[in-house]
């Protein structure tokens, strides 16, 4: 019975604390390291700034990997939309995760007797109302803009600035205490080139959601659905000219 | 990695030579680390123990462990090299291996909760989990759409 569950359980952060804690482990400790990379080829340890910007950047490019890879995730049994969002917007796993039709478990089917098969079969159908639909995008588009917050607060942490609206992040984030540290150890500090190219594959993050808000949060849409496509065939010449531009000093990573 | 993770690849290609190969080492690792979350279907025993081997290489990198490393994988011993050269913090490749190791451990609970779900209900229908319980707080926070 769990062997057969096992290949539609949905994973779900249940708390968007959670998410925080895995874009900061997963993806802005590899921006660390890539910072530590640079180090002894510029000679100097990276600035406080750079820090705290990969702890930015790091949320960012993580809710993009999680967006992006939804359909193959739910190929898998798992959902990274966090639970209490998809609550606060009263959207339900099934809207969120389907786009064309509901996910099939042949060896649930074989287990199901006939009458139970053709209730199963009748639902399928059911299209996702209008309404459910509209809550799933709400759900995507919280994400969406937390990342594009995210990606504001690193371009101004580099430039020297304090993130924008500073004092509501503190009290929408679970570390308020250290990040108003670094916050204020890395105020005036201007993340110079060398440090900026641990930065430019941030730039991918930066098109999806633009991309993503352009498509109507719709996860679904072929444009924004690659992630079984490997990801250079996805928009290219876009992507190169920009980590061209950002590496060279003339665009920000961070910004489309 | 060209394949794997193109955008890094790309964005190391315009790194500084001595910066690049470390670069490359970081990224290897964790497009490894990352697939095995993505190869554990159902079962994740054999994907704690990969994050475990994992954690074991990562210990011995930075103890005096080095020549007893396992032969025969190339992005541990690039990885075993740019540790050496480069001096990276052990702290951010344990940080990254403890989010893959939750990442496989929230399954567990999850399933067990579905599984339950499926044998007391008889129409439980999969894709149609509901969790919609905080219907009357999301018909305030709508109005945007």
């Amino acid at each position: 019975m769990v062997e057969a569950s096992a290949s539609f359980c949905v994973v779900i952060f249940n708390l968007s604390q959670e998410l925080s804690k895995y874009c900061d482990d997963a993806h802005a400790s590899m921006i660390l390291l890539a910072l530590e990379c640079l180090a002894p080829a510029v000679g100097a340890a990276p600035p406080a700034a750079a820090d705290l910007a990969a702890y930015h950047a790091g949320h960012a490019v993580g809710l993009a990997t999680l967006l992006r890879g939804t359909a193959a995730h739910a190929a898998n049994g798992r959902l990274y939309v966090p639970k209490d969002v998809m609550q606060r917007h009263g959207a339900r796993v099934r809207a969120v995760l389907l786009g064309p039709e509901p996910p099939q478990d042949e060896a649930l089917d074989a287990a199901l007797d006939e009458h139970e098969l053709d209730a199963r079969r009748k639902r399928r159908k059911q299209p996702v109302s209008t309404s459910e639909r509209k809550a799933a995008k709400a759900a995507v588009a919280e994400l969406c803009r937390a990342a594009q917050w995210h990606l504001a607060a690193a371009d101004a942490v580099t430039r020297g600035c304090p993130p924008p609206g500073l004092q509501r992040a503190i009290n929408a984030q679970p570390v308020a205490g250290w990040y108003a540290e670094s916050a204020a150890a890395a105020s005036g500090q201007v993340v110079r080139a060398p440090w900026r190219l641990a930065f430019l594959p941030v730039a991918r993050a930066a098109q999806y959601f633009e991309a993503l808000e352009e498509r109507n949060f719709n996860l679904h849409h072929a444009d924004l659905w690659p992630s079984p496509a490997p990801i250079e065939q996805h928009r290219p010449l876009p992507f190169q000219l920009k980590v061209l531009g950002a590496a060279w000093g003339l665009a920000s990573p961070f910004t489309v | 990695l060209r394949q794997k993770d193109y955008d890094y690849w790309l964005a190391g290609l315009l790194m500084p030579s001595k910066a690049r190969r470390a670069f490359y080492a970081v990224r290897s690792f964790n497009v490894e680390t990352a697939s095995i979350v993505d190869s554990v279907r159902g079962n994740v025993i054999p994907g704690k123990l990969r994050v475990q081997w994992w954690r074991d290489v990562v210990h011995k990198c930075y103890t005096d462990g080095r020549s007893d490393l396992p032969q025969g994988y190339p992005v541990l011993a690039c990885l075993a090299d740019a540790v050496a050269t480069h001096n990276l913090s052990r702290r951010w490749l344990d940080k990254s291996l403890d989010a893959r190791e939750r990442d496989l451990e929230i399954d567990q609970p999850q399933s067990m909760e579905v599984a339950l779900s499926f044998c007391t209900r008889p129409f439980f229908v999969p894709g149609e989990y509901d969790l919609n319980y905080g219907r009357s707080l999301s018909l305030v926070l709508r109005r945007d759409f």
